[in-house]
């Protein structure tokens, strides 16, 4: 993992034991992959959430940060849908997340859930920006 | 019922049949809402789905949808209502004020 992208961690509001973002491995405006880890077999559920997790690096490249897009803003989960392909216990993953759309602060971004090559859960999250409980 | 690492301790369990679950959540000492957030803790959405799942000893197969509407605190106390739909179940999260918190369509299963 680059130094540059390990800083990244740093902007994920959730901490231990919720921050399930260990290693951010590709930051890019529409695309983001990251390593998630659980102690334990992870539910459909907090792959969900690792799924919206790893959305938040989508946002901070530095054309974001150029537009002034705060990169500690939290992103308050609205929707989610999702669904397993292929069940799997193991206890680390590769998550994949594609920018869909957005209107302001509301964002819908997709992601799928990796066991190695293999695609065990995929859903798509919606979410909107806040800082200090207002919406952005 | 089996707690996972993150709900132990999390909430109690004040009632339960197979069409409604009241819950009574933790203070905010637990480690989920100082993790969830710092300085604004709350109850985070997939929590919501997994409290009920643990209680109701189900695996989800699928989130057909699920819309959280309203910020869930510590110490609140929560009504789960559950009916059946074709494909599963809906879900209706109501907080003690009978304000709508979350609303969930799921695909699950017994646990086996």
């Amino acid at each position: 993992m680059s130094t540059e992208l390990n800083a990244l961690l740093e902007y994920l509001p959730q901490k231990e034991p919720v921050g399930f973002v260990k290693e951010v491995l590709v930051c890019e405006e529409h695309e983001s992959r990251t390593v998630v880890r659980f102690e334990s077999e992870p539910t459909l559920a907090m792959l969900s959430e690792a799924g919206a997790q790893s959305s938040i690096f989508l946002r901070l490249t530095e054309e974001k940060k150029a537009a002034n897009v705060p990169t500690r803003a939290m992103g308050m989960l609205v929707s989610v849908k999702s669904k397993w392909l292929q069940k799997s216990n193991k206890h680390s993953f590769e998550v994949e997340t594609n920018y869909v759309s957005n209107l302001d602060s509301f964002f819908i971004v997709s992601f799928t859930v990796y066991d190695g090559n293999i695609s065990v859960a995929e859903g798509q999250v919606a979410a909107v920006l806040e800082q200090n409980g207002v919406a952005l | 019922m089996s707690q996972s690492y993150l709900s132990n301790g999390l909430y109690d369990v004040v009632s339960q049949d197979d069409n409604e679950v009241v819950i009574t959540l933790s203070d905010a000492n637990h480690p989920v809402f100082k993790a969830h957030f710092e300085g604004m803790p709350l109850l985070p959405g997939f929590l919501q789905i997994d409290i009920l799942v643990e209680i109701m000893e189900k695996e989800v197969e699928a989130i057909t949808s699920a819309k959280f509407v309203q910020k869930v605190l510590p110490q609140e106390r929560l009504t789960y209502r559950i009916s059946p739909t074709k494909s599963g179940v809906r879900v209706k999260l109501s907080n003690e004020r009978e304000e709508l918190c979350g609303d969930f369509k799921l695909k699950w299963h017994q646990k086996i």
